[in-house]
C-alpha cells in the first residue's frame, strides 16, 4: 500500500507528538539531574551548565545505594521464585485436567487485579505482628501476588505451544516424567521462561505502593519509595535534582532491557494467541 | 525380542466410551503385525496400550510373557515411532537418536557405534549434525526410525508412519520399513488406516472396527475369506461390490441374474445352514472380466451389463455399470459400510445401485454402452444380511481371531 507524500508527513506529524506527548517528562527529567544544584528553578529547560553533581551526591548517600541493592535484591529473588513455581504450575495447567484448574486460574487472576492500595493498610497490620516489617522477604511474599499469575499465564501459553507428542516420546525413550522436562521441555521453554523474567522483573522493580507501605529503612526500602523519601540539602529545599538523577539511575537500565529485548516481550505477551 | 499379548483388554474413558473392548490378540517373537481399520477404530489406542502411554481399563496386558499393565513406558523397553514423527526438535539428528541410551547411561563410544550403524542402515551419514527442522519429511522419518532401531528394543510400534509423506515417498518407505524389519527380526506392531500397507507389510492384519477385533489373518486369507461383510468391503481396493440377493434352490438371485451354484459354493453354502433366503452378494472388482476375454474353463456366469462410466488405468479399465435390485434388503450391515467408507451420502436413485467390474486393458467396453460381462462364480461371497458374517467362508480356513 504505497503512501502518497502527504500520508507521510501526516503520520510523521502524528507520531512526532505522540512521542513527545510520552517522553517529554523522561526529558525533563534527565534535563533536571544534569543542572547545577544552585540553577535548579531557574525556568530554563536546557541547562546552562551541565553538571554531573547531582548523581555524585546521590551515589555519596548510603540511602540511595543501599536502596538500589534492595531493589536489585528483592526483584531478582521475586523473579526467579515466580518464574520456578509458575513454570511448575504452567507446565501442569498446559498438560493435566484436574479438578478445580479453572478455579485456580481465576482465582490466580483476581488477586492480581486487586488495587494493592486496598490491601496495604492490613497488610501493614499484619507485617508488624509477623515482624516481617521493612525485610525483604516482606517485600517478595506480596509482590508474589501478582508476579506469579502474571507468569503462570505467560508461560502455560508458552508450554501449550509444545507438542505433547515429544514427552511422550521422551517417556518411551525411558526418562522419568521429571527427565522428559528437563531435557526435553525445558530447553524448549527456554525462550519463553527467559521473556516471562524479563516481563517479572520490571513489574517487581517498578513497584511503588507496597514498596512505599511495607519499609520504612534502608533494611529494605526498594528505589522508587527511596525516591519519594530523598532528604533535601534543609528542611526548606526541594531535593529535585537528586531525585531526578535517582530517577534516571533507576530508569535507564529497564528502558535499555526492554529496548534490546522488546521481540521477545510482544513474543510472551502474545504466546499462543495465533497458531503456528 | 518377546512376544506380546493382549487378554480380553477393555479400554474405557470416564465419560463411558469404550474405544477397546474385550480385544484378544497374540503377537509373536519377531512377528509383523499390522493394526489396520477406520478412524477411530481403536487401533492407535491399542498401540499405545502397549507404549503404556494409554492406562488399560480391564484385562491384561503382556510383553514377553510378563504382565506389564502398571509398568511405566519407560520400564517396558519397546520403541515408538509416531505418526508426526515427534523428533526433538532442540538436538542433532545425532543426539536425537542417541538420546534413550544416554538416558541409560550407555558409554559414549558404545552409543556412538549404534548411532553410527543405524544411520548407516538408514543412509542418514551426512545428516547427523543438523537439527531436525533443516530435514524433509522423509529424512525426518528415518530419523524416527534411527531413533528406535538404535535401542535394540524387544518391539517396535509404530503409528501411522509413513501417513503424513507424499505418495511416491510412502512406496519407497513402505518398501524400507519391510526390509528393516526383515534384517532386523524385532517384533513389528503397526497401526495404519491404509489397506495397502497393510496387505503389502503385515505378516497378519487385524481389521479392527469399533474397538473390536474383526478378523486377524494373513493378508491373502483376509482377502479371499473374508469373515464378514465389513472386512470384504474394507480390504481390497477398489472394494468389493455388493448386491442385494437370495439363495434359492436353483441359485443365487442377483441382479445379473440367477446364478446357480458352483459346487465348492454349495457345499460352503451348507456348511453355514440351508433353506432359501436372503443374501448380501459379494463379487470383488477383479473378478468380473469382459466375456470375450474371459479365462478358459473357469465356472462363470455372463450377462448384460449398461456401462455407465470407465477408467481406463493403462493396465486395465474399470467398468463402472449399473444393475436394478430386484430385492428389497434392510441391511444394518450394508448400511454401516457405507457410513464407514463415506458413501452413505452419495445418491442412490430408487432401487438401483452400481457396481465396478475390472476388466482387461483391450478390452471395447465404453460408456452408454452395454457390454457382455462375465463373473467367476467361485468368486462368490454371501453374507448373512442381519449381523453381516460370512455364510460361505469355508470352515476350515484359519480361526478369525488368533
Amino acid at each position: 500500500m504505497a503512501h502518497t507524500r502527504k500520508q507521510v508527513a501526516g503520520w510523521t506529524a502524528a507520531t512526532i507528538a505522540v512521542l513527545v506527548f510520552a517522553l517529554f517528562p523522561v526529558f525533563w527529567l534527565l534535563m533536571l539531574s544534569l543542572k547545577k544544584p544552585s540553577t535548579l528553578n531557574d525556568g530554563r529547560l536546557i541547562p546552562s551548565s551541565w553538571s554531573f553533581e547531582n548523581y555524585k551526591s546521590i551515589f555519596q548517600q548510603d540511602v540511595f545505594n543501599r536502596a538500589l541493592v534492595n531493589s536489585i535484591g528483592i526483584a531478582l529473588i521475586s523473579t526467579v521464585i515466580a518464574v520456578v513455581l509458575a513454570s511448575m504450575a504452567a507446565y501442569a495447567i498446559a498438560r493435566l485436567e484436574f479438578p478445580g484448574k479453572v478455579l485456580i486460574l481465576t482465582a490466580a487472576l483476581a488477586i492480581a487485579m486487586f488495587p494493592p492500595v486496598s490491601i496495604v493498610g492490613p497488610l501493614y497490620n499484619l507485617w508488624r505482628n509477623l515482624g516481617l516489617f521493612d525485610t525483604w522477604p516482606g517485600l517478595i511474599i506480596p509482590y508474589m501476588t501478582f508476579t506469579l499469575p502474571l507468569a503462570i499465564y505467560t508461560l502455560s501459553a508458552f508450554f501449550r505451544e509444545i507438542p505433547w507428542d515429544l514427552e511422550q516420546a521422551a517417556q518411551v525413550d525411558g526418562a522419568t516424567p521429571g527427565q522428559a522436562f528437563r531435557k526435553v521441555i525445558a530447553p524448549l521453554a527456554a525462550p519463553g521462561m527467559f521473556t516471562t523474567a524479563i516481563l517479572v522483573f520490571i513489574f517487581a522493580w517498578n513497584d511503588f505502593v507496597f514498596a512505599f507501605a511495607l519499609t520504612s529503612t534502608k533494611n529494605a526500602q526498594t528505589v522508587p519509595a527511596a525516591i519519594a523519601l530523598f532528604p533535601g540539602a534543609s528542611q526548606f529545599t526541594q531535593p529535585t535534582g537528586s531525585i531526578a538523577a535517582a530517577a534516571m539511575v533507576v530508569t535507564v537500565p529497564i528502558i535499555v532491557m526492554v529496548l534490546l529485548f522488546q521481540r521477545r516481550i510482544v513474543a510472551g505477551l502474545t504466546a499462543g494467541a495465533v497458531k503456528g | 525380542m518377546a512376544e506380546i499379548e493382549f487378554v480380553d483388554v477393555v479400554k474405557r474413558y470416564p465419560d463411558g466410551f469404550e474405544a477397546v473392548k474385550h480385544m484378544n490378540l497374540e503377537i509373536r517373537d519377531g512377528e509383523f503385525v499390522i493394526l489396520v481399520g477406520p478412524s477411530g477404530c481403536g487401533k492407535s489406542t491399542a498401540l499405545r496400550m502397549i507404549a503404556g502411554l494409554e492406562d488399560i481399563t480391564e484385562g491384561d496386558l503382556k510383553i514377553g510373557g510378563e504382565v506389564v499393565n502398571d509398568l511405566a513406558p519407560k520400564d517396558r523397553d519397546i520403541a515408538m515411532v509416531f505418526q508426526n514423527y515427534a523428533l526433538y526438535p532442540h538436538m542433532s539428528v545425532r543426539d536425537n537418536m542417541g538420546f534413550a541410551l544416554k538416558l541409560r547411561k550407555e558409554k559414549p563410544e558404545e552409543i556412538n557405534r549404534r548411532v553410527t550403524d543405524a544411520a548407516k542402515v538408514l543412509d542418514l551419514e551426512q545428516h547427523l549434525d543438523r537439527k531436525p527442522a533443516n530435514l524433509s519429511g522423509g529424512q525426518r522419518q528415518r530419523v524416527a526410525m534411527g531413533r528406535a532401531i538404535v535401542r535394540e528394543p524387544k518391539a517396535f510400534l509404530m503409528d501411522e508412519p509413513l501417513s503424513n509423506l507424499d505418495a511416491k515417498l510412502r512406496v519407497e518407505m513402505r518398501a524400507a520399513v519391510s526390509r528393516l524389519q526383515q534384517r532386523l527380526g524385532t517384533t513389528t506392531v503397526y497401526v495404519t488406516h491404509d489397506q495397502t500397507e497393510a496387505m503389502t507389510l503385515g505378516e497378519r492384519v487385524a481389521v479392527m472396527r469399533a474397538g473390536i477385533l474383526q478378523q486377524v489373518a494373513s493378508p491373502r486369507e483376509l482377502y479371499e475369506n473374508p469373515k464378514n461383510l465389513f472386512v470384504a468391503g474394507f480390504i481390497g481396493s477398489p472394494a468389493m461390490n455388493f448386491f442385494a440377493g437370495s439363495i434359492e434352490a436353483d441359485g443365487i438371485r442377483t441382479p445379473m441374474g440367477t446364478i446357480p451354484f458352483a459346487d465348492e459354493l454349495r457345499r460352503r453354502l451348507e456348511q453355514h445352514g440351508s433353506g432359501s433366503r436372503q443374501a448380501i452378494v459379494g463379487i470383488r472388482p477383479e473378478d468380473f472380466e469382459d466375456a470375450r476375454f474371459a479365462p478358459e474353463g473357469h465356472r462363470g456366469w455372463t450377462f448384460d451389463a449398461h456401462i455407465e462410466l470407465t477408467e481406463s488405468m493403462g493396465s486395465e479399465i474399470y467398468a463402472h455399470f449399473d444393475f436394478e435390485e430386484t430385492e428389497q434388503l434392510e441391511a444394518e450391515e450394508l448400511r454401516e459400510l457405507q457410513e464407514d467408507a463415506g458413501t452413505a451420502d452419495v445418491p442412490q436413485s430408487g432401487t438401483s445401485g452400481h457396481a465396478v467390474a475390472r476388466v482387461d486393458a483391450a478390452s471395447e467396453v465404453r460408456p452408454g454402452a452395454t457390454a457382455r460381462l462375465w463373473l467367476d462364480t467361485n468368486k462368490l461371497h454371501l453374507f448373512d444380511p442381519s449381523d453381516g458374517s460370512s455364510m460361505t467362508r469355508p470352515k476350515e480356513a484359519e480361526p478369525a481371531v488368533a
